[in-house]
C-alpha cells in the first residue's frame, strides 16, 4: 500500500450475536465475512490432512521398489484424489478464508458485498468434496487418470465417472460465485479515498486471481461437460473414433489448468508483500510495478497453457511461441522477486515466523520458477515429461510457493483473529520442521526425473530406491509436522499473551486499527482515507 | 451483516438513496460477471459443436 494516511474512527463494535442464532445453524447460516474466513481456513486445514494422507499412501507404496501396501489401480487413484484435494478442496478454499477475514477489513468495508452469495459459495463445498469423497467407495474406485482427466483414459473410470465431473462442477461454482462476491466488493465497498492503487498488495492480488477465475473455471466446467456428453450422451467432442480429438481435451484443460496455478500462487504473492514491509520495517518497494507485474503474470498465464503438451505433437511455430511466451513470463515475476529483495535491503529486519515463511518462500519458490524455466525449453522438456521432474517442480511452487504464504499469512494474522498471540517458539519450530521436511521430500524428486524415473507408478527400478526412501521418510516428516500446527493454532484460540490492535511493530493497513480480536462488525462507518 | 450493509439493502428495497444505486450498482456487476462466466461455458461448448459441424 502506498503511504497513506488514515483517519480512523468509530471502527468496531460489540453487537455482535444480536439476534444470531447460536450453535450449528450459527455457522450454517452466517453471512459474516470473518465466521465465513473462519469456516473456509478450518475447512482448508481439514482438507490439508486429508490430501496429505493420500500423498502418504503414495509415499508409504514408493518407499522402497515393489508393490507394497496398495494395488495400482487405487494407487493412481490416490495420485488422483490427493491432487484435486490439494488444488480445490485445500489450497483455493484457504486463500478464499484469507479473502473474507482480510478484504473487507483491508479496504474498510462492513462486509463482503454479497454475503448471502459468500455463505453459499462456502456450503457448496463440503457437498462437492462428500461428492468427489464418496467415490472411493463406489464399485471399480475413484476416478484414477489423474487430475488432468485427460480422455480416453478418464473415460474408463467406472460408476465414480458422473459423481467426479459433477463435484468438479459444484466446485467451480463455488470458486466462480466467490470470485464475483470479491471483485464486486473489491469494486464498491472501498473506503472513500482509497483509489485502486492505495489498496493493499493482498487486495490487488486477490483481485486479479479473481478475474482469473471467472475466466478459467468455466472453460474447466465445458470441457468436463463435453467428457459427460461423450461417455453418456454419444457424442465424439474428444473420441477419434467418431472424427472428435483427444488432444482438444488437453487444450482446453491447459487453459484452464495454467491460470489455474497463477490462482493458486496470486494470493500467497499478497501474503508476502503484506508480510516482508512489515518486518523489514519499511515500504514495499516499487508498488505500482508489483501491482503491474501481477497484472502482466495474470494476462501471460492465459497464453501460455500448451507447454505442458509440448510432447503431444504441435507445429514448430507453436512450440516456439509457447516457449517464448512461457519465459517472458520471467520477467515480471523476476520483478516482483525482485521487489521483495529490495524491499529486504538495509531494512531493521526480524525474523518472526511469518518473515521466516515469507524469507523461505522468497528462496524456494525461486527455485521451483527456475526448474519451470527448465521445463519451458522445448528439447528438454521432451525429456523431462512425465517424470518426477516435473512433480518437483510443480510441488516446489505449490509447496513453499503457495502453502508457505498460507502459512505465513495464518501466522500475520492469527492474533488479529483470535486476539492472542501464538506461541513464537513453537512456531518457529513448526517453520523449520516444514522447512526442512518439503525440502528432503521434494529436492530428491529433482534428481529421481533427471535420471529417468516416470510419475504415477506405484513401482520403479531398483537405482531409484535410494532418492524415494529420502523422499518418502522426508514427506512422513512433513506431515507429522503438521500436527503441531493445530497445536498451535488450538493453543493460540485457547488463549495466550493478549494481542494488540497493531500485533506486529507499526504495520501498514487498516486491518491493525481495528481492535485484536477483529470485532464482529467493523467499519460501519467508513474510515477515511486521506 | 453489519448495520451498513443492512441500511444499503434496505435502501435498495425502497429503492432510494446513494446505498441504492450502490447495491443496483454491485447487483449489475455480480450479474454481469456471471454472465460472462455462463457465456465461456456454454460459448466454448457451442464453438466447439459449431466447429464439429463445420469441419
Amino acid at each position: 500500500m502506498s503511504s497513506t494516511a488514515i483517519d480512523t474512527h468509530a471502527h468496531g463494535h460489540g453487537h455482535a450475536e444480536h439476534h444470531a442464532p447460536r450453535g450449528l445453524m450459527r455457522w450454517i447460516t452466517t453471512t459474516n465475512h470473518k465466521e465465513i474466513g473462519t469456516l473456509y481456513l478450518v475447512w482448508s486445514l481439514l482438507m490439508l490432512f486429508v490430501g496429505g494422507g493420500m500423498a502418504m499412501v503414495i509415499r508409504a507404496e514408493l518407499f522402497q521398489p515393489g508393490m507394497q501396501f496398495v494395488n495400482p489401480q487405487f494407487f493412481n487413484s490416490m495420485t488422483t484424489m490427493h491432487a484435486l484435494i490439494m488444488v480445490f478442496a485445500m489450497i483455493m478454499p484457504a486463500f478464499a478464508g484469507f479473502a473474507n477475514w482480510m478484504i473487507p477489513l483491508m479496504i474498510g468495508a462492513p462486509d463482503m458485498a454479497l454475503p448471502r452469495l459468500n455463505n453459499w459459495s462456502f456450503w457448496l463445498l463440503p457437498f462437492a468434496v462428500g461428492l468427489l469423497l464418496l467415490t472411493l467407495f463406489m464399485p471399480g474406485g475413484a476416478p484414477a487418470g489423474g487430475w488432468t482427466l485427460y480422455p480416453p483414459l478418464v473415460l474408463q473410470t467406472a460408476d465414480a465417472f458422473p459423481f467426479a465431473v459433477f463435484a468438479v462442477h459444484l466446485l467451480g461454482v463455488s470458486s466462480i460465485l466467490a470470485a464475483i462476491n470479491i471483485i464486486v466488493t473489491i469494486m464498491n465497498l472501498r473506503a472513500p479515498g482509497m483509489t485502486l492503487l492505495k489498496m493493499p498488495m493482498f487486495v490487488w492480488t486477490w483481485l486479479i486471481t479473481a478475474y482469473l477465475l471467472v475466466l478459467a473455471m468455466p472453460v474447466l466446467a465445458g470441457a468436463v461437460t463435453m467428457l459427460l456428453t461423450d461417455r453418456f450422451f454419444g457424442t465424439s467432442f474428444f473420441s477419434a473414433a467418431g472424427g472428435g480429438d483427444p488432444v482438444l481435451f488437453q487444450h482446453i484443460f491447459w487453459f484452464f489448468g495454467h491460470p489455474e496455478v497463477y490462482i493458486i500462487i496470486l494470493p500467497a504473492f499478497g501474503i508476502v508483500s503484506e508480510i516482508i514491509p512489515t518486518f523489514a520495517r519499511k515500504p514495499l518497494f516499487g508498488y505500482a510495478a508489483m501491482v503491474y507485474a501481477t497484472a502482466s503474470i495474470a494476462f501471460l498465464s492465459l497464453v501460455v497453457w500448451a507447454h505442458h503438451m509440448f510432447t503431444a505433437g504441435m507445429p514448430l511455430a507453436g512450440q516456439l511461441f509457447f516457449m517464448l511466451s512461457t519465459m517472458i513470463i520471467a520477467v515480471p515475476t523476476g520483478v516482483k522477486v525482485f521487489n521483495w529483495t529490495a524491499t529486504l535491503w538495509k531494512g531493521s529486519l526480524t525474523f518472526e515466523t511469518p518473515m521466516l515463511y515469507a524469507l523461505a518462500f522468497l528462496f524456494l519458490f525461486t527455485l521451483g520458477g527456475f526448474s519451470g524455466l527448465m521445463l519451458a525449453i522445448v528439447p528438454a522438456d521432451v525429456q523431462y515429461h512425465d517424470t518426477y521432474f516435473v512433480v518437483a517442480h510443480f510441488h516446489y511452487v505449490l509447496v513453499p510457493g503457495a502453502l508457505f504464504g498460507a502459512f505465513g499469512g495464518a501466522y500475520y494474522w492469527l492474533p488479529k483473529w483470535t486476539g492472542y498471540m501464538y506461541d513464537e517458539k513453537l512456531g518457529k519450530l513448526h517453520f523449520w520442521l516444514t522447512c526442512i521436511f518439503t525440502n528432503l521430500t521434494f529436492f530428491p524428486q529433482h534428481f529421481l526425473g533427471l535420471a529417468g524415473m516416470p510419475r504415477r507408478i506405484p513401482d520403479y527400478a531398483p537405482q531409484f530406491a535410494d532418492f524415494n526412501m529420502m523422499s518418502s521418510i522426508g514427506a512422513f516428516g512433513l506431515g507429522l509436522s503438521q500436527l503441531l500446527f493445530v497445536y498451535i493454532i488450538v493453543k493460540c484460540v485457547r488463549g495466550g499473551p493478549k494481542a494488540t490492535a497493531q500485533v506486529w511493530d507499526n504495520p501498514a493497513g487498516l486491518e491493525w486499527t481495528v481492535p485484536s480480536p477483529a470485532p464482529h462488525h467493523t467499519f460501519d462507518e467508513p474510515p477515511v482515507i486521506k | 451483516m453489519s448495520d451498513r450493509a443492512l441500511k444499503a439493502a434496505g435502501a435498495a428495497q425502497r429503492g432510494d438513496g446513494e446505498d441504492a444505486a450502490r447495491a443496483a450498482k454491485i447487483r449489475r456487476s455480480a450479474w454481469l460477471l456471471a454472465g460472462v462466466a455462463v457465456f465461456f461455458y456454454v460459448g466454448y461448448m457451442a464453438w466447439m459443436v459449431i466447429r464439429a459441424n463445420v469441419g
